[in-house]
């Protein structure tokens, strides 16, 4: 019993701290590159990656479903070199996650950056600093607040997600079985206790969350 | 092969930047322009901020930038100051000067560290984060920052502009300090007259991203074919040896020539240093005959008038050549045309100068 409700928050937490770590070595460069160029191709990719936003997780899941399929040509070439079966496994989610909480996490770093300017950037060039070693001593520095903002929105926003799981991933238990899925399901079994712990673990949880979000928020007011 | 050179013929926004110098080696070097003549556009050519096409630059034999060889400016071993300070706001004031000083090749020393800090008068300032500091103060961070680099030319791009009244006069004397101690090249940028003439030693005109005129400061301000000698403002500037003093009025004596001395309020000043005088067309009338009794101002001194010229309908600006004076010393008189008119203030004409106050240069 204690398993069975422990299982699905171990693999949610799980699911959403490998997504964000996924999601900040993608998001930190990308928001990066995103802020320190114009046209359309930036504006296309920035449109790409906001879609997640409006778009229903149905419509992302089914197309990721389609995309991992071994019917598939990516989803073929996938199983036949690596061996990968991605459909309803935690790989396949971790992926389906990334996607979907992209927006959450290349924003927020992108407008840090962006808010940043090129000047303190210049000057580090003045004072012998090579582009890369501005970016960690400077850029990264500063846009710290944005990246913890970032992790804090992906960490959040993975661990509520629900159709992206529904499409990709099933119910398994222990592989695909997340707190949102679990919850779904215990209802459907009329097993309200159960929805009711887990359903408060959650709204708890996250508002711990987004609290710290307000507080990183504010200590940047003050710090710029 | 010393000193900058820059030929530069390209487009530039709303403008065409042609011009071809060669700058001196030591001393700071005035760039002066209006807003939009290119001032800036060049500075930040040369510190590579900018890469201009159709553009060389070389530094002491060193090729900046030829055709497509471009080099980046964290290669180029210069200093920059800017308008705004630019200080890492995350970093205290000493990790901010320790910054450059960490990455450059020949770092200053911990001795000329201590040396410049107390220069600029940031010793007490280290460990404080910038946004604690006022802006003269994050101003004179950024300059300390840069020079401990030891870097071989330093640019400054109107490093006063962005500063209210208060600050820039804290900040001048700073910066006259340290032009006497720097042994590097300075190119500042700016379009304040005051500045000009307090601290730049050569000058460069621009005009439209061209050069309108070059040559020494002093030069350039007694040429009456240059709109400087005919702003309202118009000075001049001299770099006068002291001769003595008078503590009881707080006074000095500046040698003129061998035989005029002028005497100037000044704080105290030894006896064979150089002061910078600044001297208003303003602040300078003439008279035909000198009369002590009658006269509050100190200093008469006999002049001769070269030239004449009208500035717009009411006043006249005269060049005077400093009588007896074995070094040609010029000054501009600024009188009003009613006055030039029925006291015959032509070329040629011998008449007495009396100068009302000067400006001195601090130590």
């Amino acid at each position: 019993m204690m398993f069975e409700l422990w299982q699905p928050i171990w693999l949610t937490l799980k699911l959403a701290a490998v997504s964000t770590l996924i999601l900040l070595i993608i998001g930190i460069p990308m928001g990066w590159w995103l802020s320190q160029r114009r046209g359309w191709l930036i504006d296309s990719i920035n449109t790409l990656v906001a879609l997640p936003l409006v778009l229903p997780p149905t419509v992302i899941g089914f197309y990721l479903l389609l995309a991992m399929s071994p019917n598939s040509a990516p989803g073929r070439w996938l199983d036949e070199t690596f061996g990968l079966v991605l459909p309803f496994s935690f790989t396949g989610l971790v992926i389906g996650s990334v996607i979907y909480s992209l927006p959450f996490v290349v924003q927020p770093i992108r407008n840090a950056f962006t808010a940043l300017g090129s000047e303190l950037m210049e000057t580090a060039a003045t004072l012998r600093a090579t582009p890369l070693d501005a970016f960690w001593s400077v850029a990264l520095p500063l846009a710290k607040p944005g990246v913890l903002t970032a992790a804090v929105l992906g960490f959040a926003h993975t661990l509520g997600e629900f159709g992206v799981v529904l499409m990709i991933g099933g119910n398994i238990p222990g592989e695909t079985r997340v707190v949102a899925i679990a919850i779904y399901d215990q209802v459907e079994t009329l097993q309200w206790d159960q929805a009711h712990m887990l359903s408060g673990l959650m709204l708890g949880f996250s508002f711990l969350l987004l609290l710290t979000l307000q507080r990183i928020q504010r200590s940047d007011q003050r710090v710029l | 092969m010393s000193g900058l050179k820059i030929s530069s013929n390209t487009h530039l926004g709303n403008f065409h930047l042609d011009l071809e110098l060669n700058l001196p080696d030591s001393g700071i070097t005035i760039l002066f322009g209006p807003s939009g003549s290119g001032k800036t556009s060049l500075l930040r050519a040369i510190a590579g901020l900018d890469n201009l096409s159709n553009t060389q630059i070389s530094f002491n034999g060193i090729h900046w930038q030829t055709g497509k060889q471009w080099q980046p400016t964290h290669k180029r071993n210069l200093g920059v100051v800017f308008q705004s300070p630019r200080l890492f706001p995350h970093l205290s004031v000493e990790a901010n000067l320790r910054y450059g000083l960490k990455r450059c090749s020949k770092p200053a020393s911990d001795e000329t560290f201590t040396e410049l800090t107390q220069l600029l008068g940031i010793t007490d300032l280290l460990q404080r984060l910038p946004r604690k500091l006022s802006g003269g103060e994050q101003q004179r961070v950024a300059i300390a920052r840069a020079l401990l680099m030891n870097p071989d030319i330093l640019l400054m791009d109107e490093p006063l502009s962005a500063l209210d009244l208060n600050n820039k006069l804290e900040i001048l004397p700073y910066l006259e300090k340290l032009h006497r101690k720097l042994r590097i090249p300075v190119i500042y940028v700016t379009h304040s007259l005051i500045e000009m003439a307090r601290l730049g030693d050569y000058l460069v005109l621009l005009d439209k991203g061209k050069v309108q005129a070059q040559g020494e400061i002093q030069q350039l301000l007694t040429d009456p074919g240059l709109p400087l000698a005919s702003r309202s403002d118009a000075l001049v500037q001299h770099d006068l040896k002291v001769v003595g003093g008078d503590a009881e009025f707080g006074l000095c004596h500046l040698a003129l020539t061998d035989q005029i001395h002028l005497e100037f309020a000044c704080s105290e000043s030894q006896p064979g240093e150089t002061r910078r005088v600044m001297i208003h067309g303003r602040d300078i009338t003439l008279s035909p005959t000198a009369d002590r009794a009658l006269n509050s101002a100190l200093n008469q001194i006999p002049v001769e008038v070269l030239e004449s010229w009208s500035v717009g309908t009411s006043h006249t600006h005269l060049l005077l050549r400093i009588c007896d004076s074995t070094h040609d010393l010029k000054l501009i008189a600024r009188v009003t045309r009613k006055s030039a008119t029925l006291l015959a203030f032509t070329p040629g004409r011998k008449l007495i100068a009396s100068i009302k106050t000067a400006a001195l240069v601090d130590n």
